[in-house]
């Protein structure tokens, strides 16, 4: 029987490392995929995931209840702004890298049929889109429609209101339509009726 | 201007596009977009491509994490920066403990007792600078008291010996205050101005009368005029004696008589001048008046130059800066301790 978040919590904050483990295998993918798209870089993306959890470990204590995703989504967007901050050209790397990393690129592994009609390089022109927006706009694109994260889960990870991430959401999509829209061609047949 | 208003609607309303997708309006503002959706064609367009983008945003795969993130160990405390964990509450600390020391000594009056040695060395290396602050501006004080102190003396003695004589008195010792020499020890110029006076008094009184007891008189008068030039050398008494204190004025008054026929037989300029002078009697006093005058003057002004040990005596402005000291500590501390609350409750990156 799955525990639910608070009584992991509670037990983590006792010492208890394997409830806090449960935590960890629960969000991993979540806080990965979301660093992933972030930084654009995988590999990065791993490491920043696992201090992720190391950090949420040793503030566990601090955890005042909540969405215990959007702690640590937003320790996760924390601790990839550092590093945006801190490697500014990296940023721009990683929009490069993102044309050759095949990671961005491959199917999920869970193939379904929406993946056929969304192609490898759709997927790497998605990524590049996201990549080119500010980090407020990315933060809650990436929260919203990849994480799949309500509005409101989305405004306590950024810690913003309710408005504010309407309105990031609403420029951030624009911006990722006006780029996609640029290669029609890579679009699957049902959005393509207008060319 | 229907047309500025209405692409300023349409504006309005394509900001409530990805909303509206994803049933973020409320009833009212739904049922306007779609009012205006009905009749814009471009709007329409957009929302198709915007919900396009939307669903290749949701369906961008998973990306498989490589291995689980689990942790083999509790991890190590947080490495936190040096300066962020134990400067800001050591700081806090000293500056509270400095403060409290400040505050308990300040009650038990032991900072204030220092204080007032310290104040009393203030005094005291102020007096020695105004000693010699003092030494430097004494030939601007005491050139212009002390001749006047001697003119003063030495016209007693010419009072004393001639009457008559007061005038080339006078006139010596004015020559003796016209002399440009008032970097000269005050007293010993005193002394030489008194001392020529009474040997002018004296070769007068021999020349004119040879009597000894006038010129025993005389002597005495010298005598007294170089102490009445030594006590004036005090100066709380620089005013001159006054001609009627003299004490033998009225005994010498006929030598003085045939000192001063003996001086104008004697082809002697200043005898000259002192016979062509006015009678010297009323304007010998009314120079003795205005030269006390200006010596209380000068007194007056001397104080001014020395700090008075009594301006410096602490008393309860010694509590001021103590005061200060307190406050500007409490403040620090306050900043400290607020500093190290925040660094204490960061929370995690």
């Amino acid at each position: 029987m799955q525990q639910e978040d608070p009584e992991l919590v509670s037990r983590g904050q006792q010492g208890d490392l394997s409830a806090f483990n449960q935590i960890v295998e629960r969000y991993q993918s979540q806080v990965y995929n979301h660093a992933a798209r972030i930084l654009g870089d995988r590999t990065t993306a791993q490491d920043i995931t696992q201090e992720t959890f190391i950090s949420a470990h040793r503030a566990l204590a601090k955890f005042r209840g909540g969405s215990l995703r959007a702690w640590l989504l937003r320790i996760g967007s924390n601790l990839s702004y550092d590093f945006i901050r801190k490697s500014r050209r990296r940023a721009e790397q990683s929009l490069d890298q993102s044309l050759e990393n095949p990671g961005f690129a491959a199917p999920s592994k869970d193939p379904s049929p929406e993946d056929s009609a969304i192609s490898g390089e759709l997927r790497v022109e998605l990524q590049k889109a996201i990549l080119a927006l500010p980090m407020d706009q990315r933060t809650v694109l990436v929260l919203i429609d990849v994480q799949g994260l309500s509005y409101e889960e989305a405004a306590e990870t950024t810690r913003a209101s309710l408005g504010t991430v309407k309105s990031r959401l609403n420029r951030a999509r624009s911006a990722v339509r006006k780029l996609i829209m640029q290669n029609r061609e890579l679009l699957p047949a049902q959005f393509r009726r207008n060319e | 201007m229907l047309g500025l208003i209405g692409i300023r609607r349409h504006d309005s309303l394509r900001a409530m596009m990805s909303s509206y997708l994803d049933e973020q309006l409320t009833e009212a503002e739904a049922t306007r977009f779609e009012r205006h959706l009905s009749g814009c064609e471009e709007c329409r367009a957009e929302l198709d491509e915007l919900e396009a983008t939307a669903y290749m945003l949701r369906e961008l795969p998973e990306l498989e994490l490589p291995r689980s993130l689990a942790l083999a160990s509790v991890p190590d405390p947080v490495p936190a920066p040096w300066f962020s964990q134990w400067v800001p509450t050591l700081a806090t600390s000293l500056v509270g403990v400095l403060l409290v020391a400040l505050i308990a000594g300040d009650a038990v009056g032991i900072l204030s007792q220092a204080q007032q040695v310290e104040q009393e060395e203030t005094v005291a290396a102020a007096s020695e600078a105004d000693a010699s602050t003092a030494a430097a501006g004494a030939p601007m004080v005491e050139s212009a008291a002390v001749p006047q102190a001697a003119l003063g003396q030495a016209n007693t003695a010419a009072d004393t010996a001639a009457p008559s004589a007061e005038g080339l008195a006078v006139s010596e010792a004015s020559a003796d205050e016209a002399a440009p020499a008032p970097m000269a020890p005050q007293a010993a110029l005193a002394q030489e101005a008194a001392d020529e006076t009474a040997e002018t008094e004296l070769a007068m009184g021999t020349r004119a009368a040879p009597a000894a007891d006038q010129l025993e008189e005389s002597t005495d008068a010298t005598e007294e005029a170089t102490e009445s030039l030594e006590a004036a050398a005090a100066p709380a008494a620089m005013t001159a004696p006054s001609a009627d204190t003299a004490p033998a004025g009225t005994q010498t008054e006929d030598a003085a008589v045939e000192a001063l026929e003996a001086a104008v037989a004697a082809p002697s300029p200043m005898a000259a001048l002192a016979v062509e002078a006015p009678p010297t009697g009323e304007i010998q006093r009314i120079l003795m008046q205005d030269t006390a005058a200006k010596i209380a003057a000068d007194q007056d002004q001397v104080p001014e130059l020395a700090v008075s040990p009594d301006e410096l005596e602490p008393d309860e402005g010694i509590a001021l800066p103590l005061l200060q000291l307190e406050i500007a500590l409490g403040a620090l501390l306050a900043l400290l301790a607020s500093v190290t609350f925040w660094t204490a409750r960061r929370p995690p990156s």
